[in-house]
């Protein structure tokens, strides 16, 4: 597990944004939802959803936040757990704007909610290492025509 | 390779109980020294670590706290697994929440490590003018289900870090007894010492040359629990 102090420090609170099931335990969570299928409960799909965001597959991780963005229509009353693992699930899959929107709707309910709070920390650093890494990667390409621009240059002098 | 660490042993412990009889608080009040009126019911679980010294091992404690809704039950099942230290909170104000106790406690026996150490906190014992539950009930329970019993305050910080320690210093005891391995997987306890972790690199070699050493206890147990590795 990553043991980076920057990382640890979020660790309190984003805990579900680190760590998953094995695939064992995931398909016990499969196997109900799709013996309840098409009438399932919706603790059952909750669960399901959960365990496919905590997931470390892309494909199972956009399956969880279908799911999850189902029950945040459909469940008034589940919204604010729908609204952290959808935050959760988006900034696993890099969808940085989408976790946003959701954290920042769960903390205009829960101002002072320590967990959204956590996750916002989390999304926003990693928010602005990509742009920093983007950078790099941006001066690096221009330092290479640079060299491709000298080196054409004195061949052709 | 041996990592240096500036403690000898990782504790696993898990906090379970009721919502709203202050859980998180009393987590918080440990890590943090801090308490807040205003709080939200924890969604899924939550993550707080502390290094403690307790008879001379410095042991960093890594307590999950759960969500006490009943909506989170099977989400929070899955983070007992290999727990040292199991923290059973109820509220002395609220009657329902010691009730609940039974229920905490068949899923504590099912999922957490065999030699796991239950606690139990009757918590908010600074509001006396409210109590519903009394020290003999909360002592009675405890007794009979071989538990250490402390009445807390989150709020006033009143027998919160002593009840941390206290549960530490058992855990120490049981590694030092023997009866719990802390280079077995799952065990709840992990040696960072690097005399530990180079004994363990040499055993890992033994096994390579000798494929028959390493039988034993590859997995600590195969009962079924649901749920995830340590972690850091």
């Amino acid at each position: 597990m990553s043991s980076n102090s920057s990382n640890e420090k979020y660790l309190p609170y984003a805990a579900d944004a680190e760590v998953s099931l094995t695939a064992e335990e995931l398909l016990v969570l499969q196997r109900q939802y799709e013996r309840e299928f098409p009438r399932v409960r919706i603790q059952t799909k909750f669960n399901y959803a959960w365990g496919l965001i905590k997931s470390s597959t892309k494909r199972e991780q956009q399956l969880g936040v279908r799911l999850m963005q189902e029950i945040y229509q459909e469940h008034a009353e589940r919204q604010r757990e729908c609204m952290y693992y959808l935050a959760i699930g988006h900034y696993k899959l890099g969808e940085y704007a989408s976790a946003r929107v959701f954290v920042e709707q769960l903390l205009a309910l829960e101002p002072e909610n320590a967990q959204a709070k956590c996750l916002r920390k989390l999304i926003d650093d990693r928010v602005s290492h990509e742009g920093l890494i983007g950078l790099a990667l941006s001066g690096g390409a221009l330092a290479l025509v640079g060299i491709a621009a000298a080196a054409f240059f004195r061949r052709s002098k | 390779m041996v990592a240096v660490y500036n403690y000898g042993y990782v504790a696993k412990l898990i906090i379970i109980g009721d919502m709203g009889c202050g859980k998180s608080s009393l987590l918080r009040q440990f890590t943090e020294d801090t308490f807040s009126e205003k709080t939200n019911h924890t969604i899924g679980v939550e993550f707080g670590t502390k290094i403690v010294d307790v008879d001379g091992e410095r042991v960093k404690i890594q307590a999950w706290d759960t969500a006490g809704q009943e909506r989170f039950r099977s989400v929070t099942r899955s983070y007992y697994r290999g727990s040292i230290g199991t923290i059973f909170v109820y509220d002395i104000t609220n009657r329902e929440s010691f009730e609940s106790l039974d229920k905490w406690m068949v899923d504590a026996r099912q999922l957490t490590a065999p030699h796991s150490i239950f606690v139990l906190v009757g918590n908010k014992a600074d509001q006396e003018s409210r109590r519903v539950v009394s020290v003999a009930e909360g002592e009675k329970y405890a007794r009979q289900n071989d538990m250490l019993f402390v009445e807390a305050s989150a709020k006033t910080g009143e027998k919160v870090d002593s009840t941390f320690l206290t549960l530490a210093s058992r855990i120490v005891q049981l590694v030092k007894d023997g009866i719990v391995d802390p280079m077995a997987p799952d065990s709840g306890v992990q040696s960072k010492k690097p005399q530990d972790a180079l004994a363990a690199a040499s055993a890992v070699a033994v096994a390579k040359n000798n494929p028959r050493a390493v039988q034993v206890n590859s997995e600590a147990s195969s009962r079924f629990s649901f749920g995830m590795g340590g972690c850091c």
